[in-house]
């Protein structure tokens, strides 16, 4: 029984890799209340003005939109 | 309690592979239902993909919220117009979950498109698309001859030459 209740856990560890979200079910992740910053152009700024201060840029973000596609 | 076990772990592995049509499956009948949104070619509300086989079919699975699918359907219309002698169907097929949202779309695009609408997402879970939109190749028998995940520019003569494909 120990054996077997074992065995389930472990195996239940595994699913947590099969949960990913779809293609198809990215409706609600692709709305605009979805998004990081709240106000894109306040966000939009903010990059502007720490590219002009620290005369660098990126690592703030991800590419890629909610289709898969990218 | 061993039983119990035994039933979570059949249910785990049930829920681990469902069914899936892949390349070279033939469409089946009675399964695959959609709702016609919009269409010139037939007053139905509801249509069973499986009713069109006999015309080469471009299923184009998209939907409003997805950006790449709206860029696709200036280009869809081409070539609707440049496969028309050669009987080529395309079937914009939307997976919003808001039949309203399709209306407001093809308001602010209009379409000379057959637009139809999963709202139950059958097809996407059926065929396992891999990307938004994706492109599913049908031939003149109903056999899937091949699925195309995501639209670019770049991807526009892929497509072209399966249009070829199926329309010969």
């Amino acid at each position: 029984m120990k054996a077997c209740c074992f065995v389930l856990c472990i195996l239940s560890f595994t699913g947590c890799d099969m949960v990913r979200v779809q293609p198809w079910e990215r409706e609600t992740l692709s709305q605009k209340k979805m998004q990081m910053p709240p106000r894109v152009s306040d966000a939009f700024l903010d990059e502007h003005i720490y590219f002009s201060k620290e005369a660098s840029r990126g690592g703030s973000g991800g590419g890629g939109g909610g289709c898969g596609c990218n | 309690m061993l039983r119990a076990l035994t039933v979570l772990l059949i249910c785990w592995l049930g829920s681990v592979h469902a069914a899936a049509l892949k390349v070279g499956d033939t469409l089946p009948a009675g399964l695959l239902f959609c709702d016609v949104i919009a269409s010139s070619e037939t007053n139905t509300d509801r249509i069973d993909l499986a009713s069109l086989v006999g015309a080469p079919l471009y299923l184009d699975i998209w939907a409003s919220w997805c950006a790449p699918c709206r860029q696709s359907f200036p280009w869809m219309e081409q070539q609707q117009q440049a496969f028309a002698d050669k009987g080529l169907r395309i079937i914009a097929i939307s997976i919003d979950n808001n039949t309203k949202e399709i209306k407001r779309f093809i308001k602010k695009n209009p379409t000379a498109l057959m637009i139809a609408h999963d709202k139950n997402k059958v097809l996407p879970k059926t065929f396992q698309i891999p990307a938004m939109p994706t492109s599913i190749f049908i031939d003149r028998l109903g056999t899937v001859r091949h699925i195309h995940g995501g639209f670019t520019s770049a991807d526009t003569d892929t497509l072209r030459s399966w249009m070829e494909t199926i329309t010969q």
